[in-house]
């Protein structure tokens, strides 16, 4: 009876240690989560894969919010606070993008926002409809793909060869016809 | 020398638990602020005193993002995710809210009115004029929202839990005021 207790509390004390240290893990280091959806065809989830690929989530590279472009990130949608979605960023603060399916053709992304699109045109739910999203919202940093093992990579930030901000020169072109919009934020 | 072997091994084991018992503590009960800049006047750090106003910041109750009406609530800038601000939610997703003014100098919306979208929320401090909020930077989305301020802690005098509660004159519109202002085309619903 005596060694029952002393192990019952033993294994309480342990398990109220264990929570904490592993919730603070979570948060500030990183963790697993599987992909769900198409939105990022054919770079997560291809088409010829009946599974769905899982990724490492790094929470530790975003904590001063510096995301990069190229970058694949989990952020809360916009639309719904609670459900996570996982995108590219294709343009941070001050850049001009020029967009696919919104009500703006060229849009200045303000600052302290980016903006994000998935790799699957016309499957995806991103900036192209809700527009740039605030940097606060970026969860983590999809730093490598976990599984399965054939698939199994670091994930580096890469551009699409025809998405990402413009250069200069197009952009003064396209400001002297007054048809970059500068969202108000 | 072996007592002070164990000592140390006992603090580093005490220290290297309490970190991320208290993190998470911090992170999912809450936390104790200092309130800076005059946005929530006269509510918080009213002019007659000299010092701020210390609030306590619950994390427990947005663990959801469910956020009300009147609350005081402390979020990301969205202009700047590192920047705290705290100030009240004015209105809801869905609501249809009534500018109070428009910052000089800024593109504004063109019209007065705007239907918050989904997952959105509108917020304002109290102190009208004198705060870059909602008014400036649209709807902001309610996953920004870091904690609600649940009491005034410091200074002891006033010590106070903080209700939900709007200004008389700032809130969603009625349905009936909505209508109307639907058919003359006033109202904007922001593409989100």
């Amino acid at each position: 009876m005596q060694a029952a207790r002393r192990y019952f509390k033993s294994f309480a004390s342990g398990f109220v240690v264990a929570v904490p240290v592993t919730v603070t893990f979570l948060d500030y280091v990183g963790y697993v989560a599987r992909v769900e959806g198409a939105s990022m065809q054919p770079f997560l989830n291809p088409e010829d894969r009946s599974f769905n690929d899982v990724v490492l989530l790094n929470r530790w590279s975003v904590r001063n919010f510096k995301v990069n472009r190229g970058d694949v990130v989990s952020l809360a949608s916009p639309r719904d606070p609670e459900q996570r979605i996982i995108k590219r960023v294709i343009g941070l603060e001050g850049d001009t993008v020029k967009t696919r399916t919104y009500k703006n053709r060229y849009v200045r992304v303000p600052s302290g926002h980016c903006w994000v699109e998935g790799d699957n045109f016309g499957h995806s739910l991103d900036s192209n409809f809700f527009g740039p999203v605030s940097v606060g919202l970026v969860h983590a940093r999809a730093s490598h793909i976990l599984w399965p093992p054939q698939r199994w990579q670091r994930i580096e930030p890469s551009l699409p060869t025809d998405r990402g901000p413009l250069d200069q020169e197009t952009i003064d072109h396209l400001e002297e016809q007054g048809a970059v919009t500068i969202p108000k934020t």
